[in-house]
Parts: C-alpha cells; structure tokens; sequence
C-alpha cells in the first residue's frame, strides 16, 4: 500500500495542532512565579514540548517519506470494525440507563453481529443471553451496581 | 525489620482465607485472559480493579497482581497451539512452540513452559525480596528533586527502549502527562481542561483511560483478523507431558539463563516483559551449538524466553514497590490502584504497610504454586477455551468493559470516554505510536508535578537543584545518556541489534 502524503504527514501534524492547543488552555491559567509555579506552569512547559516532539515526528515521517521506504506492510484500514464497535458502545452507553442492562446488552451484541461477516445467529442468541444473564448476577444483584436489569434506572 | 521478620508477617498475611480466595480468584482470570488472544491482562485489571474498592487493600492488590503473573502463565498456551500469542508477550513462544505442537509434541511443550515459568518466577521473587527492602532504605532519603528525575527517568526508558520509533513514543509520554493534568490542580484548587464538564473535576478515570487504550482499541484491531488454526491435540496426557531425561538437561541452563535475563531486564523501569523474552530467546540462539533448530521446535526456544517473561514480571514489582515507580503499563495501573486504595507506593511502603508488603510477595509464591496446579493438571479445560470463535466473544468483553467501567464511578460518562479513548488508542495502533508511554505519563503526570513545584520551592526557584542534588544528578544524567542514544543514531543502532526482531509492545 503506497503512502499518500496525507497518512505520512497526518500524526506530526496533529501532534503540533493538539500541542498548540493545549499550550493555549493553560496560558489561561494562573503561571505563578518560579519560586512558586502555579497551576499553569507545569501544563504550558509540556504543552511546548509536545509540540517540539510533534514536528520531530514530522521530521522522521519527511525523512522516511524521502528514502521512499516500503512502508510496513499494514492491514487495511477497518472501517467496519472501527464504526461496529464505536455504535456499539454509544449505544450501550446511550441506553443502559433508560431500558436496562438486559436489553441493552443484546443490542450491543446484535450490533456487533450487524458489523460481522458471517454469523451463526443461534450462538449469538446463546451468548448474548449468557453474558446478560452473567452480567446481571455479577454486576447488579452481586455488587448493587444502580442499574436495573430491565426498564430504566 | 528484618527479612525472617518480614516473611512471617507475610505469610500470616498471604495464608488467610480471604487471602487464598483472592489470590485464587486473580490467577484463575489472569490464566483465562492470557490463554485467550485478544484480551491482555491490563484489561482484565483494569476490569477488576473497580470490583476491589471494596476489598481490604492488601486482597485487592493480591488479586490484581494474580492477574498480571498469571496471564504470563496463559500465554504461552495460545502460542503453542494456535500459532497466535495469548498475550504480546508470548509472541516469541510461537517461534518454536506452535513448530512443536506440529510434531504432536504440544502437551511436552505445554508442561515445560509451565514448569520455566515457575521457576523464573520463583527466581525473581526471592530477588524482590532481597532487593526492594534495600532499594527503599535507600530512597528513603530522597528529596522532591530526587524524585522528580527518577520519575523523569523510568518516562525517558521507558519511550526511549521500545521498539519502533523513540520520537513518537517520547511526544506519546508527554502526551500522557497531560492526560494526567486534567481535572482540579491539588495546590490551588484550580480547574484545569475540565471543558466545564463537572465529570471531569477528578481528572479522567483510570480505569477508562486503560480500558479504551489497551481494551477497547485490542478489540478493534483484531475483529477482523483471521482465526488461527487450532492445533489437534486430543487428550493431554500426563505421559506425554513429561520430558525425558535428554530434554530436561536440554532446558535446565536456557532457563536459568532465561530467568537471570528477566530479572535483570524486569527490574529497570521502563522494560517490560516482551523485551526480556526477546532478549532471552536472542541470547539463546546465538550461544546455541545448533542455531539451527531454533525455529523448527527447539526446547530451548521455548523455555528461555518462557521463564524470562515470567521473571521480569515478578521483578517489575521491584521498582514499584520501593521506588514508587511503574516499570511498565500493568504495574502502572496497579500502582493506581494503590493510589485508589489511599496507600502511596514508595520507600514508606515497606516501613508503614510491612503487612501488605510481605503478604504481596509472599502471596506471589503462593499464586505461582496455584498456577502450576492451573495450567498442569488442569490444561484440558483451557485448551477447550481456545475453540470459541472470537466473534462471540468480544461483544461480551465489550459489554463487561462498559459496565466495568461503569462501576468505578456508577457513572455513564466514563462509557464515553473508555469509547474516546478506544478510537484515539486503535489510530495510535494503526500509525505506529506505542500506547505504554501515554498510560504511564497518565499515572505519572501529577506526582511529576507535584514533586516538581515542591523542588522548585524548596531550592527558591533555583532549576539546577536537579542537577546538583547528587542523587537527582545521577538519574538525570542516565536520562540524558537515553536521550542521547535515540539521537545519535549509532548508539541506538548498536543498542537495537540485540532486538532485531519488530514485535509489539503494547499489551503485556
């Protein structure tokens, strides 16, 4: 898979961006004195830094982008992997408080199976049933987590 | 207090019943979670780790620490029969395990991986025993700059030995420092990145921060990766598990070398057990009279690297337990977890909590006897593990992330940002930045600072106390030495010949 230069240069720059950033915020807080450094020295010094390593990061993926390294064979990108388990867990997330922690359970699991190739639905039943019915007995009756197995909490 | 003093203390810890069931408890799902690839101890401490606030101290730290040595114990299995490390740092087991299984000789490899590890481990912490009391003894006369460069040190190792590119794990560490910065500065009470969100007055939850990175971001990764092919081995009979006379001499000096290697290695902050089995298993085959059966299933290959990453990982506690500070991600997050249960790991550690200091290496012996139990006798049962399809197995790991997550604050913001993190920790993976370095820039940020303001205050402002103090001298020119050796690319070259091998770091 040939680079582009948009994936070489993509984390070096991020890094400066999120560096620039985050020196930004703590410039808002008070500096304090050297004798005494206040809640924003410490953040401001590290904030610069990161910045610094950032365009290090850059400087390295220039160099490697020059010699025209065959860059490591990598596997392509997961899309669906990556969207399956972020709708997942925000849906999880989104809904275990309002409908329980039974059927929220097999909402994820049946997200998750959405996202698969092949899929054996019976054993998915299987398992999501299990795992809600492990979960409920571990989590809410064991250590009286404020969830309820149905309904909302 | 002497050691004798000390042992009994321990074991009058350590053999309690509540002990023993936590200890149980811990090497049970460290053994579970290292046999399964795809899911690493830190996960499974992490898990656990909310499950404990409400234990007694010293049974929690038992437990967690349970998972963390036995995961190294599991490992190996996946690696011998699936031709897949259970953890990453079995990875090198593979290299001449899975070949050993092909030659139908599984259960032999099986028993003396088991039996390395046993030994490394057991090697190990007699040395913790020896050393940490004395290494704390020492520390106890630390100053806050003293502290303060050590703490940059183990940072400075620890992104600066990985493998891969030392420029995004070093911007990956002060990263994490930040991370750690969030939420209200102890000294002023002064908000810091809460974004207003009142969630964040605490800073991020550790649990979440570990579980997205490491969990999370494992788990994307590796759904669409192929199965491996089980390796038939029917009934694991005690028969085929024992090695002949030849094969115990065989693998007698690889272990010993191996385990010495571990020690050595696990005991500097900033090395984990995946450099100290690849060193181990390079040392072997370069002594080898027959470099060439390395590869095509040579004992060697197997017990060197097996008792070395068993060995670091007992000696990691080394540096945590009088030093205070986390050698690698695991002991990182069980640091945290002291944290958590109000107890702050250091030289005072020894002196103030000598109770729950010797019940934890004593429970160490303890959980490595079960462990031999575990994966001996009892490997059918884990064998049988390994046949359950991946895909029905990590909705649940999800599931039991989030509510683990959950329960750490019964609050359902953390599922947000355990999801956060596990996007931001799959694109570190995909572009090559190791996530160790930003988890223990996280546990390490606040005392970084702290002890920084209380240096600066203490010497007036003056910034080369840390360079005077003698002790912070010291440490600060060995983190200039590491620094160093990532700049001047022959320095690093001539370092990283030891480990030609590339392998990830991240989850140990």
């Amino acid at each position: 898979m040939p680079q582009s230069p948009a994936t070489t240069f993509l984390p070096g720059t991020v890094i400066v961006l999120a560096g620039a950033a985050i020196a930004a915020g703590a410039a808002t807080y008070p500096m304090g004195s050297v004798f005494r450094p206040g809640p924003g020295f410490f953040p401001l010094g590290l904030a610069c830094l990161l910045m610094v390593l950032g365009l290090g990061v850059l400087l390295e993926a220039r160099a490697e982008w020059r010699r025209d390294a065959a860059p490591d064979a990598q596997e392509p990108f997961s899309w669906g992997a990556l969207i399956g388990t972020v709708a997942a867990i925000l849906t999880f997330g989104l809904t275990v408080e309002r409908i329980g922690f039974i059927p929220a359970t097999l909402i994820l699991f049946a997200i998750c199976a959405g996202f698969e190739r092949g899929r054996d639905w019976r054993r998915l039943i299987l398992a999501a049933l299990f795992i809600a019915a492990l979960g409920s007995a571990v989590f809410i009756w064991g250590l009286g987590l404020p969830l309820s197995a149905f309904g909302a909490s | 207090m002497d050691i004798l003093h000390g042992f009994e203390t321990g074991l009058a810890t350590a053999l309690t019943w509540h002990a023993l069931m936590y200890c149980f408890i811990g090497v049970t799902i460290g053994t579970f979670v290292g046999v399964l690839p795809g899911i690493g101890a830190l996960a499974a401490i992490s898990l656990a780790l909310p499950l404990t606030y409400y234990l007694d101290p010293t049974d929690a730290l038992i437990m967690l620490a349970g998972i963390f040595y036995g995961a190294q114990y599991g490992g190996s299995t996946a690696s011998i029969l699936l031709n897949l490390p259970g953890t990453a740092t079995a990875a090198i087991t593979c290299l001449d395990g899975y070949p050993l299984a092909q030659q139908g000789k599984a259960p032999l490899a099986i028993f003396v991986t088991a039996i390395n590890s046993f030994v490394g481990s057991s090697i190990a912490i007699v040395l913790v025993m020896g050393f940490a009391p004395a290494i704390a003894e020492f520390a106890l006369e630390f100053g806050a700059e003293d502290y303060f460069s050590v703490m940059l040190l183990g940072l400075v190792a620890a992104s600066t030995l990985t493998i891969g590119s030392p420029m995004k794990a070093l911007s990956m560490v002060v990263f994490g420092l930040l991370l750690g910065m969030v939420g209200t500065d102890v000294n002023t009470g002064q908000f810091r990145f809460t974004f207003g969100l009142f969630e964040l007055a605490d800073g991020f939850s550790i649990v979440a921060v570990a579980m997205g990175l490491f969990g999370v971001a494992e788990i994307i990764s590796n759904i669409r990766q192929p199965q491996g092919v089980i390796q038939k081995v029917g009934r694991i009979r005690m028969k085929d598990m024992m090695p002949a006379r030849g094969e115990w001499r065989q693998i007698v000096r690889p272990t010993l070398r191996g385990s010495a290697i571990g020690s050595f290695v696990g005991a500097l902050p900033g090395t984990g057990p995946g450099i100290a089995s690849l060193m181990a298993y390079a040392t072997e085959k370069r002594i080898s009279k027959s470099p060439e059966r390395f590869g095509k299933g040579a004992l060697e290959g197997i017990s060197a690297p097996e008792a070395a990453n068993n060995a670091s990982v007992q000696s990691a506690f080394i540096p945590m337990l009088s030093l205070g500070i986390p050698g690698d991600a695991i002991v990182a997050v069980l640091m945290g977890a002291m944290i958590l249960h109000g107890i702050t790991p250091g030289p005072n550690l020894i002196n103030s909590e000598p109770q729950m200091f010797w019940g934890l290496i004593m429970s160490f012996w303890v959980g490595n006897l079960m462990l031999l139990v575990l994966n001996i006798p009892l490997i059918g049962l884990w064998v049988k593990l390994l046949s359950v399809p991946y895909n029905l197995l990590y909705p649940g790991i999800l599931v039991f992330i989030c509510v683990g997550v959950f329960s750490a604050d019964n609050n359902v913001f953390d599922i947000f940002v355990v999801l956060g993190f596990g996007v931001l920790g799959y694109l570190m993976r995909r572009f090559g930045f190791p996530a160790t370095p930003v988890l223990l820039g996280f546990i390490l940020g606040p005392l970084l600072e702290e002890n920084f303001r209380r240096a600066m205050l203490l010497s007036r402002g003056d910034a080369t106390v840390f360079f005077t103090s003698p002790i912070s001298a010291v440490f600060m020119g060995l983190s200039l030495l590491f620094l160093a050796s990532v700049f001047l690319p022959g320095l690093r070259a001539r370092l990283l010949r030891r480990a030609p091998v590339a392998m990830n770091e991240d989850d140990d």
